[in-house]
């Protein structure tokens, strides 16, 4: 009897089992609710419609998202449209948005706010819909592609359809010590020349005793005024290179290899970036830090390491105000509170000549590592996007509506977000005076460079495989273990993992 | 044709009848709460999981799923060229090595203790509690704290002895060192405990006269003394090799499977244990994946499956454990008795 | 520092070697029998073990505490000293609770402040009602495995325990549908239900009850006690004990439980979290900016576990070394 019952509840949990497992195949497309109505101008009615956002941008730059995200609020509350924003800035964000999805549809967000680089990742796993004709049902506020810059728009298609809608465009800036630059009589350098000159010129100076430092030291302000080569310990290298610092994120190999006019990937998304370019460029980053030159064929001279060995996190900003080091590399969100900083506590000193300086600059990375300065790719910055894209758990017509609608809508008028440094993808906003009039850009935003010579990555479904295996790759040139190996060896091996990942997912 | 029931009859068959559902119906309420949740949480998703190997399974586009048959697991234990084959054959060995060092450690460090405690010296019950006191300590909070004494810049351990190694992310063995540390810190109490307990079924009579000798009770201490813990010991080492197949928590808290250095020419992740492995591809951006990560389970169960019968067969010959220790209380009396005899004598 | 260390470890040298040329001492004399029996080298030769036992054991403990002390004087630290002068036992700038009021204070990336007091109550409600219905569910099952006949008894317990052998990872997904399936995803039930199909309790309890003699209950049973008063008459009082410890393992397990917690309650309501996942989210920067909070983190919330753990200890102990499992 007992035996029985149990019998017939394992039974039963089988038949629910597999068909679970199959059901979950129904709820793709197809079945969306078709509740769109529109007014007497053509607009759609939204009768309360809320939607529920998921953005993977963090702070501080989520504060500034938040005032675009109130005007639209502002805008449409009266129509009966709103949205909230979720902040989640974790690392397990896309993991956790499918598990939403797929396991807790009714908890899952309707818009999500994600790095367009992983639009075709999403797009191939069937988690974000394609919006076009979202737009066509907008008939007073269609979509136009004319508006937006044609390399960061690309990178949010897949197969020909739009699959979301660009936010913005960044890429990691060098903050560098301007104050001390002038002080020593240093040019600012423009390419790479001019930068391995400079680099250059801090060591002899360094060597010789007669470099000009100055902490930015808000405690004791006594550090802050000018002395003659501070001792910084074993060895001095003017720039940080840390793996937060612009290595894991790519944001200096990455831009290397594209002014060089590399490749990464085939038309069918497949790895392709084993080139001789790119093993050129490892090699001259590897130089920077060792301080010897290993490119024959190339006229370069090192006075010593340009970057020290042990760079970690905590690097980043404590050898920049130390004055130890001279350049270093992060995000553009920090741009503005490092001004601020400073600009407070060193931008008003006087040395003994009455001069003053002003203590921090922004440079882009434009034509900072090409060989050949006048070839078009040579002022191509390796750039990342943030876009807005639609879940596929929405169901109702009215909803993806209101989605296109916000999406649009907060791109349009991303003004007041572009504060946290960021370029914006609309051309419209890049172009107007109310962008162009705000004291951010004048400070800051305008030293990013030209949108247009932002360089994404292009897309791929294979994206972990292809990507996530080179930013590997440049962590090892940088980590100080792996120096006794070769590039050839590290970015082989490197190729080849990527290579076998794809073909055993493919054959799973 | 109507059948005639005698009242005894009948009497006797409602009986049984009541009988039949008044045991039942017990037995029921008593086991229908456990079964109701072990079936919903523990036998369904296990079957779930059977039937999820079987197949290519995407968590993210069920359109999809497709019956593999036993492809996954001939993926798995044959076709070398699968990163999957390879990275699961490696974190297994990772595994596997990491447990035939830290068990013999494990069980000798709770050996000796146990012996040392077992002698009974002034406050040993307080030594016992703090011997044990770091096992109950989640791992994510002992794991910060050795975080803390062997970090590169900030730990402890290099700043006191002046040394600038990167314990954690610079080389292999150093990170693995550190997570045995860690193992043994927070892992061995239990092994402690239960032979400490162990020892005490041991005569006293018997230990003294072993230990007064000195030397020689070394050897006697391993004639005798461990065939007598031998359920115990046996206990320890199956636990323990069981338990470090689950090695997760020290390896997500210390190294997240780092240093990213590529030991073999073929994998990066060179404190890969097998569970930290299978965890990293449930939270990582393959979502049509987990029919190979049921797959690999399974296999792992299998696996844990066969160390566990091995177990069971050597704990079926306790008795003679016992057996060894009563021969030694006949001989101990024997020889008490011969004494008493030689003393009358 | 390193001096410091030095000494300690030139002393314990010489303390080792001296108890050790004791030892030699004592023993010989007691050979040659030249020791002159006064009571205190009467103890002496009649505890020379134990007072070698105690020697090592004290020295085994002042190690084994270090990492639990470090991690404790570490709490203390400030930030300041982890950053510029690390590897200081007692700091320069004194010992701050800095660390502690700013674990209360802290702000996320999106500027809200993280609610660990809100993570505090909800590891105490998930592991106390947890704990509860694993006890009472378990007793009663691991009854009727011990104390009822039916059919199949024994095949259904090996069926159960066999189960075991599968790791957790190998049903996680399954288990995460059934979980959504069932509309418990984002909700401590999901912490609290799915723990209660565990069967290591039920065989630490079934374990406890073979101890107890058939005959009581038979006995019982023969003066027309039905089970069910049975159990609690008679089965609650003499299994305390047992009651009392698996209370215990299932407290802290679900106290310390850090995987399942993490996954199924998500990132995006962080006042749903428990201590852990909480403690380990502040403490996921491994660098020196954030060492003396994740220390601080730490220590907070294994603090319940310690108190629960000083106060059981016998228990515990006594729990482990009955049955033969380690929590």
């Amino acid at each position: 009897m007992k035996q029985k019952f149990k019998l017939l509840t394992i039974l039963t949990a089988s038949i629910i089992g597999l068909d679970t497992l199959f059901s979950c195949g129904g709820n793709n497309g197809g079945n969306i609710k078709d509740d769109l109505k529109y007014d007497e101008f053509g607009d759609p009615i939204f009768d309360n419609v809320k939607l529920n956002v998921l953005s993977i941008v963090g702070n501080p730059d989520n504060t500034y998202l938040e005032r675009v995200n109130n005007m639209f609020n502002d805008y449409y509350s009266q129509n009966g449209l709103s949205a909230k924003i979720t902040s989640v800035a974790n690392s397990d964000f896309y993991t956790q948005l499918a598990n939403t999805i797929n396991t807790d549809p009714d908890n899952a967000p309707d818009v999500i706010i994600i790095h367009s680089e992983r639009v075709s990742k999403l797009a191939n796993d069937k988690i974000i819909l394609p919006m076009d004709s979202y737009f066509d049902l907008l008939k007073n506020n269609k979509f136009n592609e004319e508006d937006y810059f044609s390399n960061v728009l690309k990178e949010c298609k897949y197969k020909d359809k739009l699959y979301g809608i660009p936010l913005d465009v960044h890429s990691g800036v060098w903050y560098y010590r301007k104050d001390i630059l002038e002080k020593n009589n240093i040019e600012i350098p423009t390419d790479l020349n001019s930068f391995i000159k400079c680099c250059n010129e801090l060591i002899e100076k360094y060597k010789a005793g007669e470099l000009y430092t100055r902490a930015m030291d808000k405690v004791n302000s006594a550090n802050c005024e000018w002395t003659l080569t501070k001792d910084f310990g074993k060895s001095y290298s003017p720039v940080v290179m840390s793996s937060s610092g612009g290595i894991e994120a790519g944001w200096i190999p990455q831009t290397a290899v594209f002014q060089n006019g590399g490749t990464l990937t085939d038309e069918s998304g497949y790895p392709k970036w084993n080139t001789d370019g790119l093993k050129e460029i490892m090699q001259l980053l590897r130089d920077f830090q060792t301080g010897t030159n290993s490119l024959t064929n190339r006229n370069i001279s090192y006075e010593g390491n340009f970057v020290s060995d042990d760079n970690d996190y905590n690097t980043v900003w404590s050898k920049l105000s130390s004055g130890e080091a001279v350049f270093s590399c992060e995000g553009p969100w920090w741009a503005e509170s490092r001004l601020n900083e400073y600009n407070s506590v060193l931008a008003n000193r006087e040395d003994l000549d009455g001069n003053k300086y002003q203590p921090l600059g922004i440079l882009n990375m434009s034509k900072l590592y090409t060989f050949d300065k006048d070839s078009a790719d040579s002022k191509s910055i390796y750039g990342v996007g943030h876009c807005f894209s639609i879940c596929k758990t929405v169901k109702s017509k009215t909803k993806l509506v209101a989605a296109s609608l916000y999406s649009k809508f907060m791109s349009e008028n991303s003004t007041d977000y572009l504060q946290g440094g960021h370029l914006p993808a609309n051309k419209k906003v890049y172009n107007s005076d109310q962008f162009r009039s705000k004291d951010y850009y004048k400070d800051y935003v305008q030293y990013l460079g030209n949108p247009e010579d932002y360089k994404m990555l292009g897309n791929t479904s294979h994206y972990s495989a292809v990507y996530e295996t080179l930013k590997s790759l440049y962590m090892d040139v940088f980590t100080k273990s792996k120096n006794n190996i070769s590039i050839d060896q590290l970015v082989e091996t490197r190729f080849k993992e990527a290579v076998e990942q794809i073909k055993s997912t493919e054959e799973l | 044709m109507k059948k005639v029931i005698t009242l005894s009859e009948y009497a006797l068959n409602r009986s049984k009848r009541r009988k039949f559902y008044k045991n039942y119906g017990v037995a029921f309420f008593f086991l229908a709460p456990f079964l109701f949740f072990f079936v919903l949480f523990c036998l369904y998703p296990l079957f779930y999981g059977i039937v999820m190997s079987f197949m290519k399974y995407s968590i993210s586009d069920p359109t999809q799923n497709e019956w593999r048959g036993f492809k996954n697991f001939i993926t798995i234990l044959t076709n070398s060229n699968s990163i999957y084959n390879r990275n699961f054959w490696y974190s297994m060995k990772n595994t596997i090595l990491f447990a035939l060092v830290v068990v013999p450690l494990n069980i000798i460090m709770a050996l000796v203790l146990a012996l040392l405690i077992n002698v009974k010296p002034v406050g040993y019950k307080t030594f016992r509690a703090l011997i044990y006191l770091p096992s109950v300590l989640p791992v994510s909070a002992s794991g910060v704290i050795f975080v803390a004494m062997f970090g590169k810049n900030f730990g402890y351990i290099n700043q006191w002895f002046n040394q600038t190694t990167d314990w954690l992310n610079g080389n292999p063995l150093t990170a693995w060192f550190v997570i045995l540390l860690l193992c043994l810190w927070g892992g061995f109490g239990g092994n402690f405990i239960i032979l400490s307990a162990g020892l005490k079924n041991v005569d006293k009579s018997l230990m003294e006269a072993s230990s007064v000798d000195g030397c020689t009770g070394v050897r006697r201490m391993i004639k005798v003394v461990l065939p007598i813990i031998k359920p115990q010991l046996v206990l320890c080492i199956f636990t323990t090799i069981i338990g470090y197949f689950g090695l997760y928590g020290q390896v997500y808290v210390l190294t997240n499977g780092g240093p990213n250095i590529n030991v073999d020419g073929a994998n990066y992740n060179s404190t890969m244990s097998i569970m930290w492995y299978l965890q990293s591809l449930i939270n990582g951006t393959q979502f049509e994946i987990y029919g190979m990560v049921s797959a690999m389970g399974l296999t792992l169960g299998v696996f844990i499956g066969l160390i566990s019968g091995l177990q069971l067969f050597l704990m079926r010959e306790r008795k003679s454990g016992t057996k060894i220790y009563q021969r030694f209380k006949e001989y101990e009396r024997n020889k008490v008795e011969q004494l008493e005899v030689n003393k009358h004598e | 520092m390193s001096k410091l260390l030095l000494s300690i470890l030139i002393v314990v040298l010489i303390l080792t070697i001296a108890l050790v040329i004791f030892d030699i001492v004592v023993i010989r004399l007691k050979k040659e029998k030249k020791l002159n029996y006064n009571n205190i080298t009467c103890y002496i030769s009649n505890n020379l073990i134990r007072i070698n036992a105690f020697y090592f054991l004290l020295v085994f403990i002042i190690v084994w505490m270090t990492p639990l002390f470090i991690g404790i004087v570490g709490s203390f630290t400030s930030q300041y000293t982890f950053e510029n002068n690390p590897g200081q036992l007692i700091p320069k700038d004194g010992f701050t609770f800095d660390n502690y009021i700013n674990l209360f204070n802290k702000y996320d990336t999106d500027g809200t402040r993280l609610p660990v007091e809100r993570w505090v109550l909800n590891s105490f409600l998930v592991s106390s009602a947890f704990t509860l219905f694993y006890l009472a569910i378990a007793g009663l099952a691991a009854y009727a495995f011990v104390f009822l006949n039916f059919k199949f008894r024994n095949i259904l317990f090996g069926f159960i325990i066999a189960t075991m052998v599968i790791p957790g990872v190998a049903t996680l997904t399954p288990q995460l549908s059934n979980i959504a399936n069932l509309k418990l995803a984002r909700s401590l039930w999901a912490l609290i239900l799915p723990g209660l199909g565990g069967v290591g309790g039920l065989y630490l309890i079934r374990q406890f009850y073979l101890g107890i003699p058939k005959e009581l209950i038979e006995s019982a049973r023969m003066d027309g006690i039905s089970d069910i008063k049975i159990f609690i008459k008679i089965i609650l009082p003499l299994a305390k004990s047992v009651f009392l410890v698996q209370g215990l393992f299932c407290f802290m397990g679900c106290w310390n439980d850090l995987l399942w917690p993490q996954i199924i309650l998500g990132t995006a309501d962080k006042s749903l979290w428990t201590l852990q996942v909480g403690i380990a989210y502040i403490s996921s920067g491994k660098t020196a900016n954030a060492i003396g909070i994740s220390l601080s983190g730490s220590i907070f919330s294994a603090i319940p576990i310690i108190i629960l753990y000083i106060f059981t200890q016998d228990k515990i102990i006594e729990g482990v070394s009955n049955t033969g499992v380690k929590g």
